[in-house]
């Protein structure tokens, strides 16, 4: 004499509206990931443009498009790292030691060698990284901190704190060349956007580095090797940052064991902004070329207007908690959506 | 504290449980003997008073980092806090007493570190890279209020805060201890304390527990930025000076520290013993290097290289959870 | 129908843990082109071999043969290798890429080492066009709801090359429509020669689906049946071991008072897995047990009047005093301790000692009281002292870590720690799950002497005997709606049962008109 309940009480509509509301929760969501960085990006520009003198000189382009492209580089690294719920904050310290081994390097065996030399640099820092990480299961923000503080320590014991010149004067043009008035490094970063754009988006890796980020016991249980796919991203991000070492040398003429001191915050401050979540599971590449022009003009705008340096500083700091505070913003959005209506 | 055990295990298992919980002050131990016999210098008393000093500033901080980490949290910060505090006590010294400046640093201290803790629990931004971002904030702040200039400090007795002695003792040694076993006390005899190894053990379970999780975190923080303004203090004592880039790289100095003696990065767990020893450590291998002539730089290296040889270590044993009883042992 | 090979063949696997027998013997042959159901109630043993022909977990004797050679799993890529592909209960979808993404990950269809965006998009169309789903294969995952997150876990299960499908409770968070969908779908991979084990508590879809079943009771194999002409209660009888019948609790003395007002009072509360208004009152004394099965909401509808989910709408009094359901916090200062089902995860706190554990809770004092500042040992030790006698916690010294006791120890601190903080209502969680049997019944009696105290108790559980054995009335809730309140003399273990596969028990004729007016205050 029992009754047979339906099996679900709740309508249809409900559930339709519960859908569209998701829907329409993850298009706003999304659309702040993608685009979020623009808001920022127009105010600078357009503040640059009224208030700072020769904003618009071909110099003043050409200069922040050089300091954009190499901070870009980085970034791309740092993206994927992130992407893959880790960090690197050693990639300052990486620049600094791939440029003076670089330095010394053209000096003494000439220009590709040094390239060469500079870029294996950035690997092997990367895979010390990768290993403690990914075998050691150190977290990520300490094993790269203690490297940071290893990797600074031999640059400064490689040039006995001083700085070394490079001499060969061919070595500047791959900073001060241009093609259709394009500086070459930004055309490299662009090239290299193209690259760890498919590399992220389209390869069977970039999509294990995403899942690995996102839902690390779903990515095993699917037969990724995670260990693998973690020490083969930092491997790319200390390649990147000695990268950008060589384009830092390059472009400075000389160079010595302090670049890059508090880069790490400037390319974490670039991600995030370019819309990468601290959460991991995605990568916005794009949007770390953008804000990356972003900075570099902000960099540009404050020494145009004879502002301090440490102007900067203030301006990363609070850039950086704008952009967290958007992405904790972003998720909360997305979920009252969800659980509500 | 140790606890008093009812049942009495044999000497052996006593004796090598004991070498096993104290062996990183045996090794320091072994390490300054050895120093000692091969560099006359080493155990001159001027080298023993600067190894002292040297180990309290970040030894001070490191003991904020501590319990912050036992909460499962970090500061990344404490540069910048350090730079701010210092210049602050730089600027009202003139117009108050050295007493006045102390409180006024120790306040802003109080108020900045109260700052990182409202950023990771209200806007649920993860601690280190918050702090990340608030590093640069208070550096700015430091550089700006100084215009990038090293304020000098002409108080004599406020140089004395740093340089003095009391029992023989370097003044800011002496603070570093009593700031260690202020540490000590909040962590093992104090409900707050008590709820900071809960939310470092499992914040979802705390929560469940019942613990404001969001008001422990903030005051663990503000905790941590008072200590870092005793060593703001001190440090601008010694140098008769206070600028922005006076601490530059102190974080990781306090990290490792903590991290050397013991305290788990996973949180939960920590030993202000551990803290104390390893601040020891790190201040007699710098003294030591400096002495056999090694270049400053190898300094950096040395810290990151034991900071990572103590992780890739803590990776081997993990042990920490199966240390018999809960209230471990300072 | 099916006289091919088998594929798949359980012979004989035992799995033992430590002081339980989860399997044993157990036996189950599944051939191409069979639905066969796995039934059983909590507990009887079914997610052990689920695990076991997955991979996750090794049988203790035993043999595993597909294809009629024997196979060993070491993971559970082994298992998917050898053609078995299960869609579990819990879903492993990585939230922010897209359902295309999630159904390929691990094995992406490539062209010349890229993706093929194209070919994945198509393919993932096609499955989800085949189990009738509109949902874009370019969505992100965290844009869809829970209901569609289930489909896509389905999806992928499909996508992968199998001959052998594990289906285990596919239906828990779908509705009728798309349970429909997912039958027909299911049918249509079984004419096709899949293999598959379906397990499901909603006996109309098996009966729909099953060409046999077998079932487990115990962790024994109680039956193995070809399901033609076999109805509904026979399956519950077979699950039971006896036939199921309205029958009455024999006798059951309750410690409440009718007279008294109820001490906890849930009004139209609605949160996420709750999507039908709920109101009960319990009173002082009274043990209101909560039944249903996974997805009916059991779980959630405890977490929100604790503030540890949030509350959608609705309110909940403890006295005459609105309860602040922000946080947990909030509903302790009022009165409400709640311990989880989730023990491990939500209860003990690892690095703290036994002693730590109990008094972590106790009510924060004022702020000219020594002991909100300092920690008084001795007199923490003398409160565990007493709590120790009375909640018989083992344990030598109150400063082990919490983690070198038993679970049915542990329980028992918690238990101590609610106690400390003098609730007036305690909400129950899966209160013995793993528990061993002695510790069960101590923790039973617990349970009834907080109530003998005045203490108004809600216990939300899986087991229907547990809820039989220890609840006055209980709550039954179905797909996260009120489906019955069984009054005291009804709550027996086939009720329980039967009214959670969504039985009406309250208005079957011989009992239905009297026990309305039993029914708690609401």
């Amino acid at each position: 004499m029992t009754t047979q309940i339906s099996a679900d009480q709740r309508s249809a509509d409900q559930r339709a509206a519960l859908a569209q509301a998701a829907d329409r929760a993850a298009r706003t969501a999304a659309a702040l990931e993608r685009f979020g960085v623009f808001i920022p990006f127009v105010i600078v520009a357009v503040l640059g443009i009224i208030l700072a003198p020769n904003f618009l000189s071909a110099a003043n382009i050409g200069n922040v498009l050089v300091n954009a492209a190499i901070l870009a580089i980085v970034a791309y690294g740092m993206t994927l790292v992130i992407a893959l719920r880790g960090l690197d904050l050693s990639v300052g310290s990486i620049q600094a030691l791939s440029a003076v081994v670089c330095a010394t390097a053209v000096n003494q065996m000439g220009i590709l060698p040094g390239i060469v030399v500079g870029l294996i640099v950035g690997a092997l820092v990367g895979l010390v990284n990768g290993v403690l990480i990914a075998y050691l299961k150190v977290p990520a923000f300490v094993a790269t901190l203690g490297t940071m503080g290893i990797a600074r320590g031999a640059a400064l014991v490689f040039t006995d704190g001083g700085s070394v010149l490079v001499e060969n004067k061919d070595f500047g043009l791959f900073a001060s060349g241009k093609l259709l008035g394009i500086p070459y490094p930004f055309l490299l970063a662009i090239a290299i956007l193209a690259v760890m754009y498919i590399v992220l988006e389209r390869t069977p890796f970039g999509r294990h580095v995403c899942a690995v980020g996102g839902r690390p016991d779903a990515a095993s249980e699917s037969g990724i090797n995670v260990s693998r796919v973690t020490v083969v991203s930092f491997v790319i991000v200390g390649v990147c940052a000695g990268l950008a070492g060589l384009l830092l040398t390059s472009q400075l003429g000389f160079v010595d064991g302090t670049l890059g001191t508090g880069l790490e915050l400037q390319i974490i401050a670039i991600a995030v902004l370019g819309g990468t979540s601290m959460l991991g599971g995605s990568g916005n590449m794009p949007g770390s070329l953008v804000a990356a022009v972003l900075l570099a003009m902000i960099a540009s705008s404050l020494n145009l207007l004879n502002i301090p340096s440490f102007y900067q500083y203030l301006a990363v700091g609070v850039l950086l908690l704008f952009a967290l505070s958007l992405d904790t913003l972003r998720r909360r959005i997305q979920r009252n959506r969800l659980m509500g209506a | 504290m140790t606890t008093s055990t009812s049942t009495a295990p044999s000497r052996g298992t006593t004796v090598s449980a004991a070498v096993s919980k104290y062996s990183l002050q045996l090794i320091v131990l072994v390490a300054v003997v050895i120093m000692a016999v091969i560099e006359p210098n080493f155990r001159s008393s001027g080298n023993i008073a600067s190894m002292l000093t040297q180990a309290s500033f970040a030894g001070a901080i490191a003991c904020g980092m501590t319990l912050l980490i036992i909460a499962g949290m970090i500061d990344l910060s404490v540069a910048g806090l350090l730079a701010v505090c210092a210049v602050t006590a730089s600027a009202v010294l003139p117009y108050t007493t050295i007493g006045g400046a102390v409180a006024v640093a120790l306040i802003v201290g109080a108020v900045l570190g109260a700052i990182n803790g409202l950023v990771v629990t209200k806007l649920k931004i993860p601690a280190f890279i918050a702090t990340l971002g608030m590093l640069n904030v208070y550096l700015a702040i430091a550089f700006i209020s100084t215009n990038g200039r090293v304020q000098p400090i002409s108080s004599s007795h406020y140089h004395a805060l740093g340089s003095g002695t009391l029992l023989g003792l370097p003044i800011p040694f002496v603070i570093f201890v009593a700031v260690c076993v202020l540490s000590w006390f909040i962590l093992q005899h104090t409900p707050l304390g008590r709820n900071m190894r809960a939310i470092g053990s499992s914040e979802v379970a705390s929560r469940m527990a019942g613990i404001r999780v969001d008001r422990v975190i903030i005051t663990t923080f503000a905790i941590s930025g008072v200590f870092t303004a005793i060593a703001a203090v001190t440090l601008s004592a010694l140098l008769s000076s206070a600028n922005g880039t006076m601490a530059i790289g102190i974080e990781l100095s306090a990290i490792a520290i903590a991290v050397v003696g013991g305290t788990s990065l996973r949180g939960g767990n920590g030993s202000l013993l551990g803290t104390f020893t390893a601040a020891f450590l790190f201040s007699a291998m710098n003294s030591s290097l400096n002495l056999l002539g090694v270049p400053s730089y190898w300094q950096n290296i040395a810290v990151g290289v034991v900071l990572i040889a103590a992780l890739a270590l803590g990776a081997r044993r993990r042990r920490a959870t199966a240390v018999p009883g809960g209230a471990a042992a300072l | 129908m099916s006289t091919k090979p088998p594929i798949l063949e359980v012979r004989q696997i035992t799995k033992s843990y430590p002081g339980v027998t989860a399997l044993k013997d157990a036996t189950l042959t599944l051939r191409p082109g069979e639905i066969r159901a796995l039934l059983g109630e909590n507990g009887a043993g079914k997610s052990t071999m689920i695990k076991i022909i997955g991979g996750l977990q090794a049988p203790t004797s035993g043999e595993l043969h597909v294809n009629g050679a024997p196979v060993v799993f070491s993971g559970s890529l082994d298992s998917q290798n050898a053609g078995i592909s299960v869609v579990s209960q819990e879903f492993r979808l990585v939230p922010q890429m897209t359902v295309a993404e999630n159904i390929f990950l691990g094995h992406e269809l490539t062209r010349g080492g890229l993706i093929s965006r194209r070919e994945q998009t198509e393919r993932a169309r096609e499955l989800l066009d085949q189990l009738g789903l509109d949902i874009s294969p370019g969505r992100r995952i965290d844009s869809l709801t829970v209901a569609d997150q289930q489909l896509v876990e389905i999806t992928r299960a499909l996508s992968r090359d199998f001959q052998v499908l594990i289906m285990d409770e596919p239906t828990a968070a779908l509705n009728e429509a798309e349970v429909q969908k997912l039958l027909a779908m299911v049918e249509k991979l079984r004419d096709r020669g899949a293999a598959i084990l379906y397990v499901s508590h909603r006996l109309p879809e098996v009966l729909r689906l099953a060409s046999t079943a077998t079932v487990l009771r115990d962790g024994q194999v109680v039956a193995d049946i070809s399901m033609e002409g076999v109805q509904e209660p026979e399956l519950v009888e077979l699950m039971l071991g006896k036939a199921l019948e309205a029958e009455s609790r024999d006798s059951h003395e309750r410690g409440w008072n009718p007279d008294d007002a109820a001490v906890l009072e849930v009004t139209d509360l609605r949160t996420a897995g709750i999507s039908q208004p709920i109101s009960f009152g319990v009173r002082p004394g009274q043990i209101l047990g909560v039944a249903g099965l996974v997805g009916s909401g059991r779980a959630e509808l405890l977490k929100a009047i604790f503030g540890a989910q949030r509350v959608q709408s609705g309110a909940v009094r403890v006295g005459d005093a609105r309860v602040d359901t922000s946080s947990p916090a909030g509903a302790i200062g009022s009165g409400i301790f709640m311990l989880g089902e989730d023990r491990k995860a939500e209860g003990i706190l690892p690095h703290l000692s036994v002693l730590e554990n109990t008094v972590i809770s106790e009510p924060q004092r004022g702020l000219f009281d020594p002991r909100r500042w300092v920690i008084g040992r001795r007199e923490e030790r003398k409160t565990f002292g007493e709590l120790k006698e009375g909640l018989r916690i083992r344990v030598d010294r109150p400063e082990r870590l919490i983690g070198a006791l038993s679970g049915g120890n542990q329980q028992k601190v918690l238990f101590g720690r609610a106690v400390l903080t003098q609730c007036r209502v305690l909400l129950l969680n899966e209160p013995t799950r793993g528990v061993d049997v002695g510790a069960k019944a101590e923790i039973y009696q617990l349970i009834r002497k907080l109530a003998a105290d005045g203490v108004a108790i809600v216990v939300s559980s899986s087991e229907a005997a547990e809820l039989a054995a220890v609840s006055d009335d209980c709550l039954v809730l179905y797909a996260g709606a009120h489906l019955d309140t069984l009054p005291p003399e009804l709550v027996t273990e086939d009720n329980i049962v039967a009214a959670s596969l969504g039985q009406r028990i309250t208005h079957s004729a011989s009992l239905g008109a009297a026990s309305t007016s039993e029914e708690v205050a609401n």
